[in-house]
């Protein structure tokens, strides 16, 4: 690790550390509705939506009602997506005459963008209309992120509360936090961008005479606008192709550094909100300590292995140190204004966030710097995790982790003093399970199938990685993809599609069940037999718990892939 | 026509995922959630 790569990540870190409590109280106090001024200014609008929906915002439901308006909510958006890519050949904001996108990739896109994931197996500059970029893909790059902090804010309420029978109002908490967090965030970020050069405008695309090629088409649109939410939202979605590699979505070194920071925010600070609302803030701080310390070992080991390069490329005499006219390391699929360090802490928040936004190309890391996107989403993207989903994956980590040291000592095991019974392992066995099971399942499918062999790009492990990657990808909801792996087939639309809406609302129906069941319940006071879950020993226990899980269900399928082609590369 | 034939599958697929994880709700008050 250079003295640079070590400046940047600890500059990173500590920028994070900084905002952790002020965004974090911010998002509790407006969950909670607390009378500060955003509020108070945006009382009137939100007063109207409601009035619009016919709804009552006093009136809090049950988990089941929560759950039930949530999931009517998704599919609802999902249609309106699924519509939208199907006839915007019809529709106004279309400059580039684009026709209709084909009905396995509208349906893969709406399933996409709906559950947060942005799994993108089209192109976006020569697929979709500025219409549905904006009406179809950054609308839902808002409500899918509020989808998702609004089960952590049920999940939090419910361990805050004790004998009560209801989580909340889902379509309050959606319209609060889009208006009052992802709004007033998404304009700054996207004003901030624009100054360093994003593009942000309507017009058609600019044909220019270059040195190399007599004409090349100049991609234009509404992108900062989209980048921003893009960000901030976990989404991931890139309005090109290229994605948070072109240099129109992120042409410097201090936008790429704005876009990490915003993919880590929301994520982060949601554990200052945890603390807060449960009325105790080391419970938060130590729910990040146990994320801060899982995302710094994950960063140095990427960093460390693209910094110290491909010993193939050595053996033909390549120079890939370091020096002060290069960044050395293994370079192919990075930007060089980007460089190492920057390349791979964007790959390891992308992926530990369930963004999915990519500056670089993880299929061209070296094995051990692509195992970390990989192994950092099988974790169950808890390093910090989605918007919200990081946060309440984390949590049932921690209710698994306090019944597994429950029973070492013989005592109930309780989580903030509710105690945790067989329905709640359960609920939290589904929720962790879900996913491995669809990523497993699925690459088994894939790797069987001469459909799913048929997108390949790299025979042998590392084809085997591009299967396993794309599952991984999709039914974590996180959307970045390997590359190589030739995904805009109906088979790989459909299979992916399905996976990723299960990835997504099994385990949120099981937390909603977990959160009705806690808030349910009685507080009991703390014993000397009740282990403290803001210490250091709870950290430990949950990172453990964390790795424990994610190693024992992914180490046979990674041996196959980046492990052995990591053994390949260095033992020859 | 031809294009009511060839979305129909992926909204079926749509509402099918929808129905399925309503379902889930079913079952999970079947495995002992509080109502």
């Amino acid at each position: 690790m250079t003295a640079a790569s070590f400046g940047l990540v600890t500059f990173f870190l500590l920028m994070t550390v900084l905002c952790v409590k002020p965004v974090g109280v911010y998002i509790s106090q407006v969950m909670q509705g607390a009378p500060i001024w955003p509020l108070r200014v945006g009382r009137r609008f939100e007063a109207f939506i409601y009035r619009l929906c016919g709804m009552d915002p006093t009136v809090e439901t049950g988990w089941r009602r929560y759950a039930s308006t949530l999931l009517l909510f998704n599919v609802l958006g999902a249609l309106l997506v699924y519509v939208l890519q199907r006839v915007q050949a019809w529709l106004p904001l279309n400059p580039q005459k684009l026709s209709a996108v084909s009905p396995d990739s509208s349906f893969n896109t709406a399933i996409s963008f709906v559950t947060n994931t942005n799994w993108q197996g089209y192109s976006g500059e020569s697929t979709m209309s500025y219409l549905t970029q904006m009406a179809a893909l950054a609308t839902q790059n808002f409500l899918s992120a509020a989808s998702g902090i609004v089960v952590a804010v049920a999940l939090i309420r419910a361990l805050a509360r004790h004998s009560a029978k209801t989580i909340g109002n889902c379509l309050v908490d959606i319209t609060r936090c889009t208006l009052y967090v992802l709004l007033p965030l998404a304009v700054l970020l996207a004003l901030a961008l624009v100054s360093q050069g994003v593009v942000q405008n309507f017009s058609a695309y600019q044909d220019v005479t270059t040195v190399e090629t007599p004409t090349q088409t100049l991609p234009m649109g509404p992108m900062a606008s989209q980048e921003s939410i893009k960000e901030l939202g976990t989404n991931g979605g890139g309005f090109l192709n290229a994605n948070s590699a072109h240099p129109y979505e992120n042409p410097t070194a201090v936008t790429n550094f704005l876009e990490m920071f915003a993919m880590i925010l929301i994520p982060a600070a949601l554990t200052a909100t945890f603390g807060r609302m449960v009325g105790d803030a080391r419970q938060g701080w130590a729910v990040f300590a146990a994320m801060t310390v899982l995302f710094v070992g994950l960063v140095v080991t990427a960093v460390h292995s693209e910094q110290l390069g491909n010993p193939l490329v050595a053996k033909l005499g390549v120079d890939q140190a370091a020096s002060p006219l290069q960044s050395g390391g293994n370079m192919e699929g990075k930007e060089t204004r980007f460089g190492i360090a920057a390349s791979a802490l964007f790959a390891t928040i992308t992926t530990g966030t369930s963004c999915g936004a990519v500056n670089s190309m993880h299929d061209s890391f070296t094995p051990l710097g692509g195992f970390v996107p990989l192994f950092n989403m099988q974790l169950g993207e808890v390093v910090f995790g989605g918007v919200g989903t990081g946060l309440y994956s984390m949590l049932i980590f921690a209710i698994v982790g306090v019944f597994i040291a429950g029973l070492m000592i013989g005592r109930t095991p309780e989580y903030l003093g509710k105690k945790i019974e067989a329905f709640e392992m359960k609920m939290s066995s589904v929720a962790i399970l879900v996913m491995p099971f669809s990523v497993l399942a699925g690459t088994a499918i894939a790797v069987q199938v001469a459909a799913g062999q048929a997108g390949v790009g790299n025979p042998g492990a590392h084809g085997f990685s591009e299967i396993l990657y794309a599952f991984t990808s999709a039914s974590n909801n996180n959307g970045s993809a390997f590359a190589g792996l030739s995904a805009n087939t109906v088979f790989y639309n459909t299979a992916l599609g399905l996976v990723m809406w299960i990835g997504r609302f099994w385990p949120i129906v099981a937390v909603l069940a977990i959160a009705g069941s806690m808030a349910a319940k009685k507080r009991v006071p703390a014993t000397s037999g009740t282990l403290p879950t803001h210490g250091p020993t709870f950290v430990v226990l949950l990172i453990g718990t964390v790795l424990l899980v994610g190693a024992l269900t992914f180490v046979p399928a990674l041996a196959l892939g980046p492990i052995v082609e990591h053994l390949t590369m260095w033992g020859r | 026509m031809s294009s009511i034939l060839v979305d129909a599958p992926f909204v079926l697929i749509i509402l099918a995922l929808y129905a399925l994880t309503r379902w889930m709700l079913w079952l999970i008050l079947w495995l002992g959630a509080p109502e």
